[in-house]
């Protein structure tokens, strides 16, 4: 996978960061291309999957309810807890994890209502969940889709 | 602010394809592509969305962490402002609930979490840290997933 991404890959997917909205042409006077060619580079990019441009909104400014699971698994695999979770409308990320909890789940609902319904009753018809624990969101300090790590990597 | 139908829309063609060209999104909603623009232009400037591009850091060889923080003495804001600012946390939220601060945060490598795992510890406040590190990805926020992980779009004969 790292061989696939090469420099310039990177500078590409970084201004993307920045501003995923970033016109090809002006992402190619910064990495020394012509817009054709980080078109292509981009299109390259998505059908290998390793980048996706999205509109993310926040919660809280459409009105919705925001929480974080952490999911102990016990009896079956984590790998099956977290499979049985991806196809639930309101799960909207799962990461298997080693350290505190086995799985770490991000949730989104249209209401309060919506999100007890969603503890109380959906997720907990999935066998293997030890334990859930929750914590609603109530505000963003930051919310960054770029990292340093990313820029100084390989 | 608040947001109409139109905004709506706008953000449910967005959240599927962040690079929809503004002349397509126009033709859709029947309004000029410069009303697109603007109204982009409004939502992305009064924090409702942000149009970014999404990877996933394990697959490019890098470690995620979700980190719950307790927090004593000082208020939950102050600490999370605080973590705010170290370069590599790029999420921190104030939650409710088991703990005060969730950090979200991507290193180049394990050394380099166990030395911002330090930062934290460090951080006046920070009384206690859950740790979590991400082993793999299953559920991306993109519609159509990012390679090896779904997506959101609703899964139809999925395994």
């Amino acid at each position: 996978m790292l061989d696939a991404v090469d420099v310039i890959d990177r500078k590409i997917i970084d201004q993307l960061r920045i501003d995923g909205r970033r016109s090809f042409a002006q992402i190619g006077r910064y990495v020394g291309l012509s817009e054709a060619a980080v078109r292509h580079r981009y299109q390259r990019l998505v059908s290998l999957g390793i980048v996706r441009v999205v509109g993310l909104s926040r919660a809280q400014a459409v009105g919705e309810v925001h929480a974080h699971l952490t999911l102990r698994v016990r009896k079956t695999t984590v790998d099956d807890v977290a499979k049985a979770l991806v196809p639930l409308e309101e799960v909207r990320y799962v990461s298997a994890c080693v350290g505190s909890s086995d799985i770490v789940a991000e949730v989104r609902c249209a209401s309060a209502a919506e999100l007890a319904e969603f503890l109380t009753e959906t997720i907990r018809r999935i066998p293997g969940i030890d334990s859930i624990r929750s914590a609603t969101l109530i505000d963003v300090v930051k919310d960054s889709y770029l990292w340093d790590g990313f820029r100084q990597g390989s | 602010m608040t947001i109409d139908e139109t905004d709506r829309r706008i953000l449910a063609m967005l959240a599927r394809d962040g690079r929809r060209p503004g002349t397509d999104i126009a033709a859709e909603l029947g309004v000029s592509e410069a009303t697109v623009r603007a109204r982009i232009g409004r939502l992305t400037d009064d924090g409702v969305m942000q149009v970014v591009a999404l990877c996933d850091p394990l697959s490019l060889g890098h470690v995620r962490l979700s980190l719950f923080i307790d927090v004593s003495d000082l208020t939950p804001r102050t600490v999370a402002l605080e973590l705010a600012k170290h370069a590599l946390v790029g999420h921190v939220t104030l939650c409710s609930g088991m703990h005060d601060v969730l950090v979200e945060a991507t290193c180049r490598d394990l050394t380099e979490a166990v030395s911002l795992l330090d930062d934290i510890r460090r951080t006046p406040g920070v009384a206690r840290i859950e740790q979590n590190i991400h082993t793999r990805l299953y559920k991306d926020l993109s519609w159509d997933g990012l390679r090896g992980s779904h997506g959101q779009q609703p899964a139809v004969g999925r395994a």
